[in-house]
């Protein structure tokens, strides 16, 4: 009878339950029963960088080996750095070595699958996020090894005179609400999880080779521990595996450097193509002007939007909490701010921005911290930066909207079109908080909101940190920077337009050419003071040091891409879309990239001796470092900030006070 | 006296061997989720309320089914091939219930069953119909007072501020342990099947109320028109329970009032 009743309700219910939020979340990985099953497939994973300049080149080899007893496809998610143009992939079984190819998305997976069917070892490379990637091999049979070796390209930049080049290791647990238009499939989102402190069994390994092509004055890797070699004034070297730090695969590796002097490579790269037909590219670094403060400074509005989700909880939170109270301590009194919490919801400190005196900053910070106690829940950032972009403001005031989050979302591209839509109301600066921050959201959110993107890693970064947001704002280095070729024939220049400079940083242009490696490129822009820059950069001399980067092409299709796809608005305009769909499959099959529509595919042709379909296997990733477990079991159940849901008693007290009742009963029942 | 106490305590060690190797693989499981952290561990409370009820009626008559019984076993020796622990645990519920002869007690039944660790599958499987209903049930409690409130899924709005009938705030712990107080009010009242059931039945509609009052109370102070303490939030929904146990124990009592009046008449 409960049954049929549990049936009734279910049935009541189901049309409304039906509008429920297609909600996909991490899990934690089971381990099998079955022995007979491999279920960690992944046995090595080896990163060779070669930076030379300012153009990294990364080799990565993953190794899928079956010590099972029955044949596995495997699948495994990872991540990577958001500027990477991925352009290369070949599979190895044996001594065979087969080159991938570069196919339409869709018919990429197709042949991928007619392959698995046709019980063939294959190989599909997919591109879930600009930063995302899903790799399946299947049909390894046991005894087997598959290499895949992947490449890509990348450009670095220095902020502040200092270079840092990351590699992220592992993609932290996202939540999915599974709705976001433009969003290709979110399935990856349901990947399984290590528990807290587990390590990986892969084996990894990190060599970096650094030729920075200018004396360097120093290299240090700061998320590992990892001895550098000096092999020249101008080259080192380091390496990180997983037998000096088993745990190395749970953070993203950075390694920051500086040369002599502080000095930035800045100049020209010219890569001209060798065939007839072949296509010539450019790179420019221009070196922004010195900063100038303004005599006077404007006052602002803050709105700190900060994120106290599941997946913040322990250290990214300790860090956030760290970090807005520097941020909160730097406002000056003529400032307002106001702060938002959220996680499933959202809750404010005001309903109308405060004065930044003493004794609303305390407040402030007690309320952080309060609320930070009870962290928990999904990151439901798209709810709250509507929330925040409509909160009101002090008209008199400019107002900056500061994001504190990990990004542990799949929705990135909502976010952006709702900033964009905003945009012109409001800077917005993102601040990404922990050791395997997603780097796209946090960028992409600084990007069309005009502002900057931070990444902490560490309670100890965020001092540093708050002071340069503090300069930043005080100070854009350039803005209204226009670009104009003199007597060069650049096209299809990337990006069209140039956002304002805020952090000392070099401004990235490229490009194709066509003609004479000759004339000019000058920059223009306005400086912090109010008066006009101009930089004039020769190509002549640029020319003359040599033409040959080939990794200028896919890095130029890639920003193509980028600028297509990524943060673009593509959301009601269907024409404009399909437009734009087309055009970044074009960039993918033409210049051999991975995209969100092309994909890699290598297909051994011999059929292997299989008698049952293999079974799938997916690779579990370790927990990020500073990730709780608590991150992966309440992604999906979203209980909401303290002040935005009602929690049932808990179960100890309702028996507590059953027992007691029940008790009662007996009792007066005896005395009557 | 003696050789007759030694048949007797041979006879109960024999029973007991024979069905805890009869359904070991049940006991483990029972066990291993007990201690996994999955649910909480409070099976053992009902297992220990109902030893209490069946020691207070260990006077009363008992009729041990034992084909029914025999049927039951071979049910749960079947349904190892196919069905997950849970669902085999009903047959052998059943079977230990003809067995001993309870099966004229449906109230143990129910303790039984309430017994098993069911609370997360609950959630799993009810959670959402009842955040809803919850929710959707407290909007029209809330709507006198505050005409602005709308529901978007399981979340309340009024003046921007979001408040969310979130899976800790199902209701599914309340029901639960409702359930397992209406069975043990039902056993102390020695409620036949039928009273069993509709009482059952009572207990849950009014159970289910009585969380979606309790979200509809909070919700001021959630969305912040009124600051409370935690402990004044927690002693909110221990009220609106309390409240429904005593309904139940009156209506329990009502009835029990009702049968003996028909009785003597």
């Amino acid at each position: 009878m409960i049954k049929h009743l549990n049936l009734l309700l279910i049935l009541c219910l189901l049309p409304m339950a039906s509008r429920a939020d297609d909600v996909r979340a991490p899990y934690f990985a089971l381990n099998s029963s079955e022995s007979s099953l491999d279920t960690l497939p992944l046995k090595a994973s080896k990163a060779k960088v070669s930076i030379s300049g300012t153009i990294a080149q990364v080799e990565i080899r993953q190794t899928y080996a079956n010590t099972g007893a029955v044949p596995i496809e495997a699948t495994y998610v990872f991540p990577g750095s958001t500027r990477s143009a991925m352009h290369g992939m070949e599979m190895k079984i044996g001594e065979k070595v087969i080159v991938a190819e570069i196919k339409e998305r869709e018919k990429a997976r197709r042949a991928y699958e007619l392959a698995k069917v046709e019980k063939k070892t294959a190989s599909l490379l997919e591109q879930q996020r600009p930063n995302v990637f899903q790799m399946q091999v299947a049909n390894i049979l046991p005894g087997d090894e598959v290499e895949v070796l992947l490449r890509y390209s990348e450009h670095i930049q220095a902020t502040d005179g200092r270079y840092a080049f990351v590699m992220p290791t592992v993609v932290g647990p996202r939540y999915s609400h599974g709705s976001s238009a433009g969003c290709s499939s979110n399935q990856w989102v349901a990947n399984p999880y290590l528990e807290q402190g587990k390590n990986t069994a892969t084996d990894f390994e990190f060599t970096l080779d650094l030729r920075a092509g200018l004396p360097l004055k120093q290299v240090t890797c700061t998320s590992h521990r990892s001895e550098v070699q000096y092999l020249g004034k101008q080259h080192a070297s380091l390496v990180i595996n997983s037998e000096q730090d088993p745990s190395c695969m749970n953070r993203d590796i950075i390694v920051r450097y500086r040369l002599a002097d502080d000095q930035i490579s800045s100049g020209v790269l010219l890569h001209q193509g060798q065939g007839e037909g072949d296509e010539n590219f450019f790179l420019v670094d221009i070196e922004p002007p010195a900063r100038v403060k303004p005599e006077h400074i404007t006052a602002r509005d803050y709105l700190f939007v900060l994120d106290i989700s599941g997946s913040m909880n322990g250290f990214p939170l300790q860090t956030a909490q760290k970090l807005f109270n520097q941020l909160a301590s730097q406002l000056k009194a003529e400032d307002s701010f106001n702060v938002l919490l959220f996680a499933g919801g959202s809750d404010t400190l005001s309903d109308t921005p405060l004065a930044a005196t003493q004794a609303n900053i305390r407040r402030a910070n007690r309320y952080f911290s309060a609320h930070s106690r009870r962290s928990s829940g999904g990151t439901k950032l798209v709810r709250a930066l509507q929330r925040a972009v409509n909160m009101p403001t002090d008209v008199e005031k400019s107002r900056s909207i500061v994001v504190v989050t990990d990004g542990y979302v799949d929705f990135e591209t909502d976010a952006f079109d709702l900033i964009r839509d905003h945009r012109g109301s409001a800077n917005v600066f993102c601040f990404g908080i922990g050791s395997a921050v997603n780097r796209h959201i946090v960028e992409g959110i600084a990007h069309v909101g005009g502002g900057e993107a931070f990444v902490v890693t560490s309670p100890s970064e965020a001092a540093a940190t708050a002071q340069r947001f503090k300069t930043y704002l005080e100070a854009p280095v350039l803005t209204q920077v226009k670009l104009e070729a003199r007597g060069f024939d650049a096209r299809e220049i990337q990006p069209k337009n140039l956002p304002d400079v805020f952090a000392n940083r070099p401004i990235t242009i490229c490009g194709k050419w066509q003609g004479p490696a000759i004339g000019e490129l000058v920059i223009s822009g306005i400086r912090g003071g109010g008066e006009r820059y101009e930089q004039v950069i020769s190509i002549d001399q640029s020319a003359a040091e040599g033409r040959h980067n080939p990794a200028l092409r896919s890095l130029w299709a890639r920003e193509r891409v980028r600028e297509l796809s990524e943060y673009t608005k593509l959301k009601g305009d269907e024409d404009r879309k399909r437009e734009a769909v087309q055009e970044v499959t074009n960039l993918g099959l033409t210049y051999s990239l991975l995209t969100p529509y092309t994909s890699f595919v290598a297909i051994d042709d011999t059929p292997r001796p299989i008698d049952d379909p293999a079974t799938a296997v997916q690779q579990a990733s370790p927990l990020p470092k500073g990730v709780l477990s608590k991150a992966v079991v309440s992604s999906h159940s979203a209980p909401l900030v303290k002040g935005g849901s009602v929690p049932e008693p808990g179960s100890a007290t309702l028996l507590l006070l059953s027992l007691c009742t029940l008790l009662m009963m007996r009792v007066r029942r005896c005395q009557a | 006296m003696c050789e007759t106490r030694l048949k007797k305590a041979l006879s109960v060690a024999a029973t007991t061997i024979g069905l805890s190797a009869a359904f070991w693989p049940l006991i483990l499981w029972y066990l291993r989720r007990l201690t996994d952290g999955g649910d909480e561990p409070l099976g053992l409370a009902v297992l220990g309320l109902l030893a209490l009820v069946i020691f207070k009626d260990r006077h009363l008559p008992r009729r041990p089914h034992l084909v029914a019984a025999a049927v039951c076993f071979l049910l749960y020796l079947i349904s190892g091939f196919y069905l997950p622990p849970m669902l085999r645990s009903l047959p052998a519920i059943a079977c230990l219930m003809f067995y001993f002869g309870y099966q004229n007690r449906p109230s143990c039944l129910a303790l039984m069953l309430l017994s098993l660790p069911l609370v997360a599958s609950l959630q799993f499987y009810l959670g959402y119909p009842m955040r809803l209903f919850s929710a959707e049930v407290s909007r029209w409690l809330v709507l006198p007072f505050v005409q602005e409130i709308t529901r978007e899924g399981t979340n309340l709005t009024a003046f921007g501020k979001v408040v969310g009938v979130d899976p800790p705030c199902s209701g599914v712990r309340i029901l639960w342990m409702g359930l397992v107080v209406t069975n043990v009010i039902a056993s102390l009242k020695r409620m036949p099947w039928h009273s069993t059931v509709l009482f059952n039945l009572l207990a849950m509609v009014l159970l289910l109320l009585t969380n979606s009052l309790r979200a509809a109370l909070l919700f001021a102070p959630e969305c912040g028109f009124l600051e409370i303490s935690d402990t004044l939030h927690a002693a909110t929904g221990l009220l609106c329970y309390l409240g429904a146990v005593i309904i139940l124990i009156k209506v329990a009592s009502w009835q029990s009032a009702v049968s003996r009046t028909r009785l003597v008449s």
